[in-house]
Formats: structure tokens, sequence, C-alpha cells
């Protein structure tokens, strides 16, 4: 039918099922384990390094007032030492705490000092890290300096907000008034599903009950912000106790607000119990997103039959999800007074909507 | 850059924001002008993060639109992609990005210029440097100071220019600091080292600092007081460079080979061009904002050089709408007939961040959407140094951007420019509807011949006054007699903003009689009657007696009071109905 064919390409699509192509990016020098043409499952190592954490560099010459190669002489710990914080690490001899002795920062580790330079690192932490494979599939190029690139097919869910980083495990679906430490105790962590708007005392049982990533449809802006998932306005500052970065991948599939997951995505999710993927709660818009394997198409097959699911994305019915029923010509202005195209939509909870193309996006 | 001769008879030009945007234009006798815009919701991120469908849609858009005037090449019942004109340009904020460079070194002026030169030359953004013209370059720079300025602004690559090195001490040094700072880092910043070096490198740091990110080396020639530097190996270096951060950039998005080739203009180099053409062929000072959902560009034209104002640039994640996120509230609320509250501020804003394509439903939001581009343009003019509570005189204001999809009367666009720049006298108002301007502006930056004007719209013109009374004084008299038709006479009251309209494309003789406290425009009480007559446009004459500098009450009450007349006055905006009422008409 040519006029939907041309509704839809004007819609922006919420889920994409078939051939996906995911570049992991490599953000430090390792070693990457994996070669051209190898298949990979989701949550694969494919790579190994170590990432090192409050690191601060120091110019000791330059502090101390010395020449580089009287710098080894006035070290207090050796290369290597562990030290807890403000452990002088290097001075000037009877010249204690004053700005020619440099003193630990944190607890940490003297990591190295170059002898001909005089120039100090020090390191909070160092940690053995693995970068895990997000999508299945195969491995179409690898780049030593650059990371991987895999294709395969699978579902994509983008995200409407997210944070956290990323998340690999089998979704479990939480189905309302079901609670999320039942379905996360005894199993090995994984990425808990809720079809309702989070709420804080579900993510913290859900926390409690060690999950890898949560996904939901949303969080109301309090929940938001007090999760970190946005910067905070000018003035509004965080709930009290609030959490200062996510404290575990978190996905918002509708965005801010009180709305629950359109059936089509929870479908999606159900049909994907207990499979391997990922959630990847990024900060940047556009860039979270959910990664299922293909079995999770499955769950939006009854509901194509019918049509093109769609929901609406903003607005105080957002979250509101129906099916595509064509163009509607005979409307052209919203509450607003600006002039858009919209479509007649059948709404899964019964009757008919019409509904602004440029406020909904696809379901398939 | 010049990229192709002014002969085919249709171009199209590429604008990727949250919207894929293509323009299609047509050679006429005045230069390319614009025939058709197609768009479609951006697929660059997730879940597609492949730009093909968008760039379709958008060509189905077009193709909806203008039909075969927009593809005439045969066959015609051929695939749009095969039909569609040959792309001179891609601009756009998303995937056009430049690429940020830091440069470290001990170089002589004479060189440090030249090689930041090079840097621009190469396609990267110069965003810091921690140099010296003295060779003993660890004495001079502080280095974890730059590598402190390093972490924090974390350019794509980090160019390192030594020369004089005989001991190989700076290098080291460098080395030391690079690696050791930056590498393997928890925050997974990771930049590309560009080695400038003059002789022979030591092994054991080139080592470290190859093992520690990608790292690529090159011995350069001269550069000492008397012998330049060679600039032709530098040059081709940071060319490569930035090559491959762009191909680091892009690899997690699939751009269509016809999109990647093209040209890339920047959006702000485009809407500086458009904005200068619009001045030379007019012969007018020229004030182009261009409100975007992620960025405000400002770009005024006095005489011969452009001058350029973003708001947002600096802002990394700061793509859809997060202007609203970083403008303090009452900024934003001082515009708005309701009072938002944070919360809906906030939610607002972060729904326009999710969904950055999405429009705003009901009057409330619109205005709130308004109210932010507003803050947000009144602030880009305030940091480029004009200062907020001057007001710039330019005898024509252009609107553009993302904002045109949501102007829902054409005197939204004239009070939202009004607004942001605080007119004064008259200035002439012009809608660029189709969203145009910065594409244009990218064919004149490849060298071709552009008609600026033929996406513009007259909205009409802006009498301002400087100067300021007690509220509910007469300030103003203005007399306007269109051809043909009968004198219409309106008086304003200090505070106050008013419209007069007639016939859309009648010129009318204007007369303007200031109180003793305001000026029109050619000194305090002072009558102004215009040499020039005005054509009334979309919305006619707006008499703007609120006076300048705009000052508001301090009650919030009585400020929505005020604006809430304004917008009356004009007719600007739908009647309100109740906070967050949606668009969906259940029947």
């Amino acid at each position: 039918m040519s006029p939907e064919r041309a509704s839809r390409q004007a819609l922006p699509r919420a889920v994409v099922v078939g051939r996906l192509r995911r570049r992991h990016a490599l953000p430090f020098p390792g070693r990457i384990l994996v070669e051209v043409g190898d298949t990979v499952a989701p949550g694969q190592i494919w790579c190994r390094g170590r990432l090192r954490s409050g690191v601060v560099v120091v110019d000791l010459p330059r502090l101390l007032q010395v020449q580089p190669d009287e710098v080894a002489d006035l070290l207090a710990v050796e290369p290597g030492d562990t030290v807890e914080a403000e452990t002088v690490l290097a001075g000037t001899p009877g010249r204690l705490r004053t700005s020619r002795t440099w003193l630990a920062p944190t607890r940490g580790v003297l990591a190295e000092v170059n002898a001909r330079t005089g120039v100090a690192v020090f390191v909070r932490g160092d940690r053995d890290t693995a970068l895990y494979c997000r999508l299945g599939g195969d491995v179409v190029s690898t780049d030593p300096e650059d990371g991987i690139v895999v294709e395969g097919e699978g579902v994509a869910v983008a995200g409407a907000l997210g944070g956290g980083g990323r998340a690999y495990g089998p979704f479990r679906f939480v189905e309302s008034g079901e609670r999320p430490d039942a379905r996360a105790e005894g199993l090995e962590p994984g990425i808990l599903v809720t079809p309702d708007p989070l709420r804080a005392e579900w993510v913290r049982r859900a926390l409690e009950a060690r999950v890898a990533g949560i996904v939901a449809p949303s969080a109301d802006a309090e929940m938001v912000t007090g999760l970190a998932l946005s910067p905070t306005i000018a003035g509004l500052a965080p709930p009290e106790g609030s959490y200062g970065r996510p404290p575990k991948p978190i996905v918002l599939t509708g965005g801010a607000g009180v709305t629950r997951m359109p059936h089509a995505l929870q479908d999606v999710f159900r049909a994907a119990e207990g499979e391997v993927g990922a959630a990847i709660g990024a900060r940047q818009p556009g860039q979270s997103e959910i990664l299922l394997p293909v079995v999770a198409a499955k769950g939006l097959a009854h509901r194509t039959v019918e049509g093109l699911p769609v929901r609406l994305v903003c607005g105080a019915a957002a979250g509101a999800e129906g099916i595509l029923l064509g163009d509607a010509t005979d409307v052209g202005r919203m509450d607003s007074g600006i002039a858009t195209r919209f479509v007649h939509v059948r709404l899964a909870e019964g009757g008919m909507a019409t509904w602004p193309t440029s406020n909904l996006a696809t379901l398939a | 850059m010049r990229v192709r001769s002014d002969s085919a008879e249709r171009l199209m030009v590429m604008d990727l924001g949250p919207c894929v945007r293509a323009g299609i234009y047509a050679r006429g006798p005045s230069g390319y002008r614009i025939l058709a815009v197609g768009a479609a919701p951006s697929t660059l991120d997730a879940p597609h993060f492949d730009l093909t469908p968008a760039f379709e849609g958008a060509l189905a858009d077009a193709a909806a639109r203008a039909g075969a005037f927009a593809f005439p090449k045969a066959p015609f019942d051929g695939s749009l992609l095969d039909r569609a004109p040959d792309i001179a340009a891609v601009t756009g904020d998303d995937a056009v990005s430049e690429p940020t460079a830091y440069l470290m070194g001990n170089l002589v002026q004479r060189d440090e210029d030249e090689l930041t030169r090079a840097i621009a030359t190469a396609g990267f953004e110069h965003i810091g440097h921690a140099t010296t013209a003295v060779r003993a370059f660890r004495d001079r720079v502080d280095g974890p100071a730059a590598l402190d300025v390093i972490g924090s602004r974390m350019p794509d690559a980090i160019v390192v220019a030594l020369t004089g090195d005989d001991t190989g001490e700076s290098l080291d040094y460098v080395a030391d600091l690079l690696a050791g700072g930056l590498a393997d880092h928890e925050s997974g910043y990771l930049p590309r080292v560009v080695l400038l070096y003059e002789g022979q490198p030591e092994a054991t740091a080139c080592q470290r600092l190859q093992a520690a990110m990608p790292t690529t080396i090159f011995q350069v020639y001269g550069g000492s007081a008397t012998e330049p530097m060679d600039m032709g190996t530098p040059l081709a270096a940071l060319q490569d460079a930035a090559r491959a951060v762009r191909r680091g950039a892009s690899a997690d998005r699939i751009v269509p080979p016809t999109v990647s080739r093209a040209p890339q203009v920047s959006r702000a180099a485009a809407l500086g061009a458009a904005a200068q053409e619009l001045s030379a062929g007019q012969e007018l000072d020229v004030s182009l904002i261009s409100f975007d959902y992620g960025d405000v560009t400002a770009v005024t034209v006095r005489g011969e050089t452009p001058e350029v104002t973003r708001l947002g640039s600096e802002r990394l994640q700061g793509r859809p709408f997060h202007l609203g996120l970083h403008t303090p509230i009452d900024r934003v609320a001082r515009w708005t007939a309701d009072e938002p509250l944070p919360e809906a501020l906030q939610v607002f804003v972060l729904e326009q961040t999710a969904h950055p394509t999405a429009l705003p439903a009901t009057s409330s939001e619109l205005q709130l959407a308004h109210a932010i581009w507003t803050a947000a343009a009144r602030e880009a003019l305030r940091e480029s140094g004009r200062g907020r509570r001057q007001s710039p005189a330019v005898d024509l204001a252009v609107i553009t951007g993302d904002i045109t999809r949501t102007l829902a009367r054409p005197v939204q666009a004239a009070l939202v420019l009004i607004n942001s720049l605080e007119t004064a006298g008259v200035t002439q108002l012009a809608l660029d509807a189709s969203n145009a301007l910065a594409m244009s502006g990218c064919l004149i930056q490849t060298g071709l011949t552009a008609s600026v004007e033929s996406s513009l719209v007259r909205l009409g013109a802006c009498a301002a006054l400087r100067g300021d009374a007690s509220l509910g004084t007469a300030a103003v008299a203005v007399e306007v007699h269109p051809a043909g038709a009968s004198v219409i006479e309106r008086e304003v009251t200090t505070g106050s903003i008013d419209v007069i309209q007639w016939e859309a494309d009648v010129e009318a003789d204007v007369r303007i009689w200031p109180a003793p406290e305001f000026d029109a425009g050619l000194g305090y009480g002072r009558p102004v009657h215009l040499r020039a007559p005005i054509m009334a446009g979309s919305i006619g004459l707006v008499i703007d007696a609120r006076g300048r500098p705009l000052v508001w009450p301090e009650a919030p009450d009585a400020r929505q009071a005020w604006v809430g007349q304004w917008h009356r006055a004009l007719n600007a905006y739908p009647a309100g109905r109740p906070w967050r009422q949606d668009a969906v008409h259940v029947t």
C-alpha cells in the first residue's frame, strides 16, 4: 500500500529487526581476541586490557625544584609501592608538608618514575578489564588501534534515555506487580525488564538482587535526575541521597514520564526471556539501545499481522500505543497550531486517534 | 574550495541532523535556487546507526514535493537514488563536526603560526596549545597543567612538534606525560598523537607512545630561527590524522557513499557565507539567527566580515535541546506567559532530548520551546561580547534553523527575532521558511553561485524604540499609508507592542513620531519618515514600544501578565489550554 510506505519512511523507528552492524570501539590499547570471520556471541569477550583510575602525573623536578637526576634520591617510596592517602611520596629533606613535597592524593601506587625526566605517575587503581560483544554475529573487521565491527541478525530497540554503561546477560521480564528480586534471586546477573515506570523501591530491590542492568519504559523527572540519567537543570538540585552516577546500566525506552511499556515492546522482551543480550545506557542522546537476539522478533510477529504498531513518544498521552491505519489528510494542525502530517491510529485500548507523525515512533 | 562548474541543472545539498534534509537546487540565471527540501527523521542514532533509510526518506519526501522537477534524470520510473542530483555539499552538526586538535611543542613563532594554519587546513579545530618558542620545552611548558587541559577538553588529536631536541629529553618528557597521563584511563579517552620531530626521534620514547595510544611519527625539516619548517610533511600527516579521526567517529554509523564523499561544510561557515551574500546582495547590515535543536548560531554582517557566534559548540553531548538544561529557568520563564515549573521544563527538555524531531503539541509547549531558543540566542549574543543590553541596529534580521518547523504563525518568527536581537530602530524581518539558508551557504562555500534570497519569506518590519518611560504613557504614534488605501494611524503606549497590518504585497509609506523619551532611530523625540516604503509581508509593521533595553517587572505574576499582553497584542500563540494537554483526537 504505497501511501503507508511513504508515511513509514517519515516515521522514526524505535525497533529494528534484521541484520545489524555494531562497531566495538577500543577505548584503550588492548589485546583483541577475535579475528575477522569469527563468530561471536553477545557477552563474549573480544578484548582484554588494563585500566587505571585516579591517574596523577607530576613533574617532580618542577615540583621539587631540583634537577631530574636528583629526583631518585628524593623519593620517599619505591615505584610499585602501595601507599595510603597523604603519604609523602617525594620531598626535599627537612621541608615536609611544604610545596616542595609530593603527597599521595589517595590510597594507591606510585606506578612509575622516569629516571631521565623525573616525571612520576601515581595511580589509585589498576585492574584487568575485558570488553564484551554487544551483538552476536560475525566479526567483519578488526583494527588493533580502533576495535572490531560485528554484523549479525538481531533486534535493536532504541533507548530514549540511558546511562551507566553496558550490561550483558540474559533478559528477565518482571511482570507488573512481580518483585524484581524474585526474578533475579539465585540466577546469574541478568538484565531486568519491567513494563512499568521505574519506582525507587523497585530499583532498590533490583539492585539488591545484583542485576546486570535495568530496562524500563520511563521514570519520572525526579527519578531520572536521581538516577543520574540527565544533567540537572540550573536551580534543580538532585534529590537527597540520589546517585552520583547510574548505579547500573539503565535504559528507558520511552523517556521521562510515567508511561508503561507498549505491548509490542513487552512482547519483544518476553520472547527474549532467558536469552543473552545487551543494554547500552549512554549519556549521549540517541546512543542508548537494547540489543536482543533475533528470537525476540517472534514477539512482534502476531502484532505486525494487524498492521504497523506505533506509539506516541511525547505529550500527555505519551506511551499510548496503536496500529497505524494510514494518512489522515483531513487534519492539519496540532493544538499548538503547528501544521504537520497526521495519521489515523487504532488504539490498543480501543477507539481511534489521530496522531501527528512527528510525535510517534514505529515499533516494528 | 571549488568542486564543480556551475553547469549541472540540478544539485543537492544534504543537511544531517535530527532530521536528514535534502535540498534540491535548480540552476537559474542568478545562480542556483532552492527548488524543494525533503526531510526524514535521522536514522544515525539507535536503533539504526545507518543513514541510508533517512537519506532515502528525504529523497522520497523531496520527490513528493517537487516530483519530476526535482529529479529530472531518466528513467523517470527508476530508483530515486539513481536519479538524485549530485550532492554538492553536506552540512549539519551531527555528522559534520570538525575533529579537534591540541598543539604541544617548541616552535619559533613563525613556525607555530604556520603549523596552526596547517592544523586548520587539514580540517581540525585548534582548541588549545602548550608551546614555547624556546628550545627547552620542559623548562617552559608546565606539562601536568597541559595534561589537565587535555583531559578536560579531550581533543581528538594531540599534535606534538619538537625541534632542536638533541638530547631527546623533550620527547621523553612528552612521552611521560601522554603515556603516563592519558593511556589506559578509565574515562576511555584515547587521542591520536601526531609527532612531528626534527631529527631522528629516540626509539624508546616512540615505542612508549605507540604502545599507549595511536601514534604516527614524522620527521620534519627546518624549524630553526633561520630556517623555516617545511610544512609539506606536517600538512600531509595532519590530513591523514583528520581522516583517521573522522573514520573513527563515523565507524559506528553507516553513511551512503554519495553522502560521505561529498565536501563537508560546517553549519557556521555555511551560515556565514549565506549572511555575507545576503548582505552584499541587498547592501544591508544583516543579522541572521539559526535556531537549531542543539545549537544557536548568530551571524551579523556589517561590512565585509561576518561575525559568527555559536552557543552550544563547546558542550560535549549537547545535541538536542540541551540548551534548556543549561539555561537558568528564569531566563526561559521570562519569555513565556505561563510560569513553567522547573519540573515541567525538565520533562519538556528531556522529551525533546530523547525525541528531537517531536513537535510541541500544545501552545504552552510551543511557547516554552520558543522561550528556550530565545534565551539561548540572547546568551549566544551576550557571549559574543556585543552585550545583551546593547541594541544592535541592523537593516534586516533573518530567522532560520530547526525552529522553522515549529512556527505555527509567522508572527512567532518575528517575535522570537525581535526578542532575541532586541532590535532597535526600523528593521526588516524575514523568515527562511524552508530552512535552506545553511544549504545555500554550502553552495557558496563550495564555489558555486546561489541565490540566497530564494528561500526567504518577507515577514514585514519592526519599529522598535530605545528609551524608557512610565508604563501606559504614550510612547509613539505611527502612520502607515499603504498605496491605494487609506491611512492607518496607531498610538502605542509605553511597555506595549502592537502590529499594523495591511495587504501583503502592497508598499506603504511609514512615519513615526516617538515621544521625547524614545528614539526611533534618528534621536530621542525625533520623528522618522522612512525614505523607502515598507512591504507588509506576512505580518505587517510591528511597533515595539517596550523600550530598550527590555526590562521586566520583578513579580512573576506581573511579568506573566505583561508577556501575555504582548502575545495577545500580536495574536502570537493560540489561546492557552491546560498545561500538557496533548494533540490526540479520539473519535
